[in-house]
């Protein structure tokens, strides 16, 4: 079962290549980026040991019912509601940002709040399904993208505009202090671990997590093919021109064989499915949390049917980011964003020492309870 | 004897198990046997009618007729009864009777699901044949057989047929709920069985298997599911079943291993061309010509060019045409047959074409969705995936490349959200290793 914590930390860190990540690293790829890139790992694994070990002492609970063990009802309410304030947001970001690439690159013409539209209905139709099925949708939609990834990422190495100086130009500033915001962006691409404070619910009661170390490493190369190839293809001024820089970067590779000349349009599907995928997994969580305030609330990993209160929400959730994309342009997109990217990186620290700290409060008091 | 058959084998409806006392001499006689496997005639005229006759010794009987041999194992008993031998048990000794039936003469040949090595015939319209045929094709003590009746006014047998060690208990619970919840007059045929079973009622992919093959039905029960046979139909529902067994054939245990696996690769794609073809001629075509080469690109758009009006009518009026088609063909009286493919294929596809109605390009797509469309190997799927194609084009319309891919996005959560008998239908199943457990505590729906 092992498998199922990987496609939720690599969901994560492949959508990266869609959201603002990219963008603010290479903004300020001579001062601090690079090390924030190396300081990150480190971050993230801690994050990851200390949350994992955590849910081992909760075998499958998800945060709700872990607060839900130690405090009373509306802090618990409180904190529901903020996570999923922080986790509608960065699929909303994930799902909105996607629809104007569509735009940009597939159809010029298109209506971008039709489109949008659209793909949150989808989006959220799935988001209603069970957790397991969420889980599935998951899995198969990585299995089915993960040699397309592999395949974009490999021409964009092999490309002959890859210029290797530029790397290790950008890499020589390894010295600067990061900015918060550079550190934040940098761990973003780790925290694929939190989308099991949901997840933790569908794994049997002896689940034991395997293979962590694993994780942490191939997310530390995926972000730094992420922020190198660009520069490398680019170089190092031309970087900074573009806002969408990854699909630049696979626009600038062709295929000599086959249909399809431009790397882009392949790059563009897969990324359609991951985009849908992370905003599918984001909404759910969102909808599990916020179906904790409501009462009678059964909690069952695979239910046979979707309550209505399920639809409800999520219709909910629906209605507020596409009211919010009328009042929020692309350019203050990316500022809001990089100031959520901030909120979102305390939260997490928050929230993951808050549960670690749980679980030992739980350890103790279960050793108490033998001992009496 | 019978006492101890009744530890030994599972309970089943199809194991006769008879005592019978004489009226006069008050003897007893204890006779088991498996009646759809024995030739009841042959046990009536050489063991119940010389009993109840009784003009000479019974024991005489057994101990001269050369097709009653003396049974002294009782382990063998179970052996013996599944081979088509009737157990008789006469003053405390046991003897076994050969009234073993073939009736594999009285199948007809597979028409759906046809196979090459595999077995060629199908199911029969008799249930005793069928159930003979099975309980050949799977020899074992486990299996059960258990009879019911469906239908208010038609009173239609039904067999429930599974292994009594490997079925999942839930599974059959959930089975027995739903069939007790059938409130229909008529249940006249196996197709009509499997919708009202089909769980939800607005599903896209079949959760039941119906197939007429002898060797999958055995196969199925090997895997502990279990097979549902109808009165007066040569089709047999298989249930629980995963998205992967309908793209499975029979065959692909017959033939040389790359082949089969180069195949299955190839029902995979074809699934995903005759879903997505013409969604993306439209997407294409209307939307983003420049995807593909220039070369290429320029053919699409050169064959397109006399055709007068936008892409999306053009596939409508295709697939519309080609639709008929396959429902006419099923139709028509099979001496007329091949009229309609010469007419409708050869004719009035070139006609159009030369026409200038239809683009030679949208010919091309229209006949390699038709036959990739039967590639997939169970008639229900390739159905049910005959309709996939059209809210995709509805998408393509609207949202051009991209509305493709969200309509694959979306099958894909409808499959994975699909449960067949509280089987997890669609999903990518490495080993599930007991020792890890299952996810989502396997199954509660």
């Amino acid at each position: 079962m092992n498998r199922y914590v990987f496609y939720h930390y690599f969901i994560v860190c492949f959508t990266n290549l869609v959201m603002l990540v990219p963008y603010h690293l290479i903004n300020e790829r001579f001062s601090g980026s690079v090390m924030a890139i190396i300081l990150s790992p480190f971050i993230g694994a801690i994050m990851l040991y200390m949350f994992t070990n955590a849910l081992t002492k909760f075998p499958g609970e998800g945060l709700p019912e872990i607060f839900d063990h130690f405090y009373p009802r509306w802090l618990v309410s409180m904190i529901m509601i903020y996570k999923s304030f922080i986790t509608g947001t960065s699929a909303a970001i994930v799902l909105s940002t996607y629809a104007v690439i569509i735009t940009r690159f597939l159809n010029p013409e298109g209506n971008p709040y039709g489109i949008v539209l659209v793909l949150m209905v989808v989006c959220a139709f799935a988001a209603t399904r069970s957790t397991v099925t969420v889980n599935f949708v998951l899995e198969i939609v990585l299995i089915l993208s993960f040699p397309f990834v592999g395949f974009v990422l490999y021409k964009a190495i092999k490309s002959p505009l890859m210029n290797w100086d530029a790397v290790a130009i950008v890499a020589e500033h390894y010295n600067k202090m990061p900015s918060l915001l550079v550190i934040a962006s940098a761990t973003f691409v780790f925290t694929g671990f939190l989308n099991l404070s949901i997840f933790n619910r569908t794994f049997p009661t002896n689940f034991r997590f395997k293979y962590r170390w694993l994780l942490v490493l191939i997310a530390f190369i995926d972000l730094l093919m992420i922020f190198f190839i660009p520069i490398g293809v680019h170089g190092t001024e031309a970087v900074e021109h573009y806002v969408y820089i990854w699909s630049a970067t696979a626009d600038s590779t062709k295929m000599a064989y086959g249909f399809i000349e431009r790397v882009l349009f392949l790059f563009l599907i897969v990324l359609l499915h991951l985009a849908l995928a992370f905003t599918m997994v984001g909404w759910h969580m969102s909808i599990e949390f916020l179906r904790y305030l409501l009462p009678n609330n059964i909690v069952n990993p695979d239910e046979a049917k979707t309550p209505l209160r399920s639809y409800v929400i999520a219709g909910g959730i629906l209605l507020i980011t596409f009211s919010c994309m009328f009042f929020i342009n692309q350019l203050s997109m990316f500022q809001l964003g990089g100031y959520f990217m901030i909120i979102r990186m305390f939260s997490e620290f928050v929230i993951v020492i808050w549960v670690y700290l749980l679980s030992k409060k739980k350890v103790r008091r279960d050793e108490k309870r033998i001992s009496i | 004897m019978l006492n101890r058959l009744k530890i030994i084998l599972s309970p089943s409806e199809d194991l006769i198990q008879n005592e019978l006392t004489h009226p006069i001499t008050g003897q007893k006689l204890e006779l088991a046997y498996y009646l759809p496997l024995c030739d009841e005639t042959k046990i009536h005229s050489f063991i119940t009618v010389p009993f109840s006759k009784n003009e000479y010794p019974f024991m005489t009987l057994l101990q001269s007729n050369p097709n009653f041999t003396k049974v002294t194992d009782p382990a063998t008993w179970t052996d013996l009864l599944l081979r088509g031998q009737a157990m008789v048990a006469y003053q405390d000794s046991i003897f076994s009777f050969d009234a073993l039936k073939y009736s594999y003469n009285d199948l007809p040949d597979a028409k759906l699901e046809t196979s090459i090595l595999g077995p060629q015939h199908s199911l029969s319209e008799d249930p005793i044949t069928s159930l003979s045929v099975i309980r050949n094709a799977y020899m074992s003590p486990e299996l059960v057989i258990d009879k019911m009746n469906v239908g208010n006014l038609s009173r239609t047998s039904l067999y429930i047929m599974y292994d009594q060690r490997k079925v999942n208990n839930h599974t059959l619970d959930l089975l027995m709920h739903k069939l007790a919840s059938i409130h229909l007059d008529l249940i006249q045929s196996t197709g009509q069985l499997e919708r009202l079973l089909n769980g939800k009622k607005y599903q896209l992919f079949p959760t039941l298997l119906i197939t007429e093959r002898i060797d999958r039905i055995g196969r199925a029960l090997s895997f502990g599911k279990i097979v549902l046979l109808l009165k007066g139909s040569q089709y047999a529902i298989i249930l629980p079943v995963t998205f992967f067994d309908f793209m499975h054939a029979v065959e692909d245990h017959y033939e040389s291993i790359w082949m089969t696996k180069l195949l299955i690769i190839l029902r995979y794609s074809a699934l995903f061309i005759t879903t997505t073809l013409p969604g993306l001629y439209i997407a294409i075509l209307s939307y983003n010509p420049e995807i593909f080469k220039v070369q290429l690109t320029f053919s699409l758009v050169a064959s397109r060019s006399i055709v007068p009006y936008p892409s999306f009518i053009e596939v409508l009026i295709m697939l519309g045409m080609i639709e008929m088609l396959l429902e006419s063909s099923i139709r028509i009286p099979k001496l007329i047959g091949s009229t309609s493919t010469t007419v409708g294929g050869l004719i009035l596809g070139s006609a159009i074409q030369q026409a200038g109605l239809v683009s030679s390009i949208m010919i091309i797509v229209t006949s390699l969705v038709a036959i990739s469309n039967f590639v997939l190997p169970i008639h229900s799927m390739s159905l049910a995936v005959r309709f996939l194609k059209y809210p995709i084009i509805v998408l393509a319309i609207f949202l051009g490349v991209a509305g493709v891919f969200l309509g694959l996005f979306f099958y894909i959560v409808c499959l994975c959200s699909t449960r067949s008998f509280g089987e997890y239908y669609f999903r990518y199943r490495g080993d599930v290793n007991s020792k890890q457990g299952e996810i989502g505590g396997a199954g509660t729906s």
